[in-house]
């Protein structure tokens, strides 16, 4: 047999026990990781502003009537939003 | 749209199961690839091989599609191995390595691993991209982020060098 002969042989086949879904399994966990991070930082940001909301009078910093138009137009829509989407994955968990 | 084809734009768009399957098919001749570059080290290899499929996990955006799949995953994992090659000093990786196994016997496919083995690994790399994985001499040379040139004269002196390794163990 010729070194080129030798050469052109196939690499011998690895088989792959189990180790396709660690890297699954590992990605999946990461991307988790990630989101948990992601949400954690928006909740980090947004929570100092809720927590001073109620003490600051914003009255003056919105437009006239904007703040009553989002009361009416917007606070419904928004919880009924609200509403399916928690419904929504209480369902699909079924 | 091959199967293959559509699992990479799938996984380009996040999908983890179509990653999934693109590892599944291409993780076999990874392996074997990067187990002939660490020398028949396959706990490392396994390593380089993860770290090789999660870095094209993080960097699917960036594969254009002009080459392979397979040509831009060997890429990777090659990168990956002088990264480590460097980190372990594992083996000089630019001077010439004249150890000569004396158990070595080149004729049968078993002793062409340890035949290999004894080579540098640009000439190892160069010798399984083109003969075993069948690549063109021009992918492979953009898998080793190598001039044409330069990946010719690996193959060259490879394949004389284990000629001559065959002749030093011929009976």
């Amino acid at each position: 047999m010729s070194i080129d002969d030798l050469l052109n042989q196939p690499l011998s086949p690895v088989r792959d026990d189990g180790f396709t879904i660690g890297l699954v399994r590992r990605l999946n966990a990461s991307q988790q990781r990630m989101r948990l991070i992601m949400w954690g930082l928006l909740a980090a940001g947004f929570l100092p502003v809720l927590a001073i909301l109620p003490f600051v009078d914003t009255g003056p910093y919105w437009p006239d009537g904007t703040m009553q138009w989002l009361n009416s137009q917007l606070s419904y829509p928004l919880g009924a939003l609200i509403l399916l989407w928690v419904w929504k994955a209480r369902f699909s968990r079924l | 749209m091959t199967d293959a084809a559509s699992a990479e734009v799938r996984a380009a768009a996040g999908d983890v199961a179509a990653f999934g399957f693109l590892v599944r098919q291409h993780q076999s001749p990874l392996r074997g690839y990067l187990r002939r570059l660490t020398r028949g080290n396959h706990a490392l290899a396994d390593d380089l091989a993860q770290e090789t499929f999660l870095e094209a996990h993080r960097k699917l955006a960036q594969f254009t599609g002009q080459g392979s799949f397979a040509g831009w995953l060997y890429a990777i994992a090659w990168s990956r191995f002088l990264m480590e090659a460097r980190k372990r000093k594992l083996e000089p990786l630019d001077d010439m390595d004249e150890r000569v196994a004396p158990e070595c016997d080149p004729d049968l496919k078993l002793e062409l691993e340890k035949a290999l083995a004894l080579l540098r690994p640009p000439e190892r790399s160069a010798l399984t991209l083109c003969f075993a994985l069948g690549m063109p001499h021009e992918e492979a040379a953009e898998v080793m982020n190598v001039p044409l040139g330069t990946l010719k004269s690996h193959v060259a002196r490879g394949r004389e060098k284990l000629k001559t390794l065959r002749k030093d163990h011929a009976p």
